[in-house]
C-alpha cells in the first residue's frame, strides 16, 4: 500500500512527463499557427483535438505547479500552521488557474 | 522558516590570531583554520598558521604538526589516519571530506582553508555534535533482522553479498549528510518531519537489500515518508563529497524505485 508521499512522488514524475510531448506540440503547433488571423486561431483552439490535448495539458501543468511548490513549501516552511496556510494557498492558486484556463478553452470551443 | 543566514553570536569574526613556523629553512603554506570556543563570549575566527609542510603530505598530516608545533589549542578528531573510522571529516577548500585521506598535492598552491562539517552544532574548533546524525542512523535500524536462527552463519551467495558492495563500505564520517543542502534545512526538524540524509538512506539500503534481512517491508513501510525519504532532490552533493567514493543518491534512488514497484 503506497502512502501519500510515494503517490506524489509518482505523480510529479507522471505529469512531467506527460507535459513533455505536449509542451513540444503547444510549441510547434503555436509557431505553425503564427500567420493565422485571430478567427483562423480560434477555429484551431476549438477543433476537437487541439481543445481536448489543451484541456489535458492544462490539469496536467496545473497539478504538476501544485505538487512541486508544494515541495518547496516542504523544504523552506518549517512550522505546522504557516506550512497548512501555504500548502492551501498553493492549491488554491493552482485551481484558479486551472478553473480560468479550462475555462477559457470551453468559451472559445463554444464560441467557435 | 528555514534559516538562510547564521545566528550573530555564530558568525566569524575578523580577528583571527596568526602563528607562524619558525624554521630556517622552511617550506610555508598558509593554513587557515575555524576557531570556536564555546566556554567564550566570543564568536567564531579563523586562525591563520604559517605551516612548514616538510615532510608533511596529508591535511591530518598539517594539523597534528600545528598542534604539535604551533598551537596545542586546536581540537579535532582523529583516530586511524588511514580513511577506515570517519573521525577526522571536516569542510576543507570548500569541500567536505576526510583530512588524513586528503592529500596536500590535490589542493593546488593556495591557502588551505579548514572548517567543521557544514551546518552542525560545533563543541569545539573542528568538533562537531554528531548526535543527531547517529540518532539518524540508529532510526533505519542497521542490524540484521531474521526469524531465521540458523546453527551456523546466515548463508549468503557470492551473487547475493555482491549486492551489498558500494553500501557497506560506508564509515559514517557524515561529509554526505552535511554536504547536502536539503539535510541543512530539514535534517533537524525533530520528530517526524525530519529528513533522515543521504549517510543514513545509504545504510537503510544496505539493510533492503540483505538478502538475509527478513523486515524489508517494514524497511520499506517506515522510509515511505514525505520528510525521512522524499526531501532528497538528487542534489548529488552527497556523491561529489563522499571521501569512499559511495553513491548515496543512488541507493536513494533505488529505495524511491522499490517503493513505487511495492504500490
Amino acid at each position: 500500500m503506497a502512502s501519500k508521499a510515494t503517490s506524489h512522488f509518482v505523480m510529479q514524475r507522471l505529469t512531467a512527463m506527460i507535459q513533455v510531448p505536449l509542451v513540444i506540440w503547444l510549441a510547434i503547433s503555436t509557431v505553425a499557427h503564427a500567420r493565422d488571423t485571430h478567427a483562423e486561431f480560434m477555429d484551431w483552439v476549438a477543433s476537437p483535438v487541439t481543445a481536448v490535448l489543451l484541456i489535458v495539458l492544462i490539469l496536467s501543468i496545473s497539478y504538476h505547479f501544485r505538487l512541486g511548490l508544494g515541495e518547496v513549501a516542504d523544504d523552506y516552511v518549517h512550522e505546522g500552521g504557516r506550512l497548512k496556510l501555504t500548502q492551501g494557498l498553493i492549491v488554491a492558486y493552482a485551481a484558479v488557474i486551472a478553473v480560468v484556463s479550462l475555462f477559457s478553452v470551453i468559451a472559445i470551443t463554444l464560441i467557435a | 522558516m528555514v534559516e538562510l543566514t547564521l545566528p550573530r553570536n555564530s558568525k566569524v569574526n575578523g580577528q583571527g590570531r596568526t602563528f607562524r613556523s619558525e624554521k630556517p629553512d622552511a617550506k610555508l603554506r598558509t593554513v587557515k583554520v575555524y576557531r570556536y570556543d564555546p566556554s567564550t563570549d566570543e564568536n567564531p575566527r579563523m586562525d591563520t598558521y604559517e605551516v612548514d609542510m616538510t615532510g608533511v603530505s596529508m591535511v591530518l598530516d598539517v594539523l597534528i604538526k600545528i598542534k604539535s608545533e604551533l598551537d596545542p589549542t586546536l581540537s579535532f578528531r582523529r583516530s586511524c589516519r588511514e580513511g577506515v573510522c570517519g573521525s577526522c571529516a571536516f569542510n576543507i577548500n570548500g569541500a567536505n571530506t576526510l583530512a588524513c585521506t586528503k592529500g596536500l598535492d590535490e589542493l593546488g598552491d593556495g591557502p588551505i582553508t579548514i572548517y567543521p562539517l557544514p551546518h552542525m552544532p560545533v563543541i569545539r574548533d573542528l568538533v562537531c555534535d554528531l548526535s543527531k546524525f547517529y540518532e539518524q542512523h540508529a532510526a533505519i535500524q542497521p542490524w540484521l533482522q531474521s526469524a531465521a536462527e540458523p546453527e551456523g552463519e546466515h548463508l549468503q551467495s557470492p551473487e547475493q553479498r555482491e549486492k551489498l558492495d558500494g553500501l557497506y563500505e560506508c564509515i559514517l564520517c557524515a561529509s554526505c549528510s552535511t554536504a547536502c543542502p536539503s539535510y541543512w534545512w530539514n535534517g533537524d526538524k525533530g520528530g517526524d518531519r525530519e529528513y533522515l540524509g543521504p549517510a543514513a538512506l545509504l545504510q537503510a539500503h544496505r539493510w533492503i537489500k540483505d538478502s538475509r534481512d527478513d523486515e524489508t517491508e517494514k524497511r520499506l513501510a517506515a522510509l515511505d515518508d514525505t520528510f525521512k525519504l522524499y526531501r532528497c532532490h538528487t542534489i548529488m552533493n552527497c556523491v561529489q563529497v563522499c571521501p569512499k567514493g559511495l553513491n548515496p543518491a543512488d541507493a536513494i534512488a533505488e529505495i524511491k524505485r522499490m517503493l513505487v514497484d511495492r504500490r
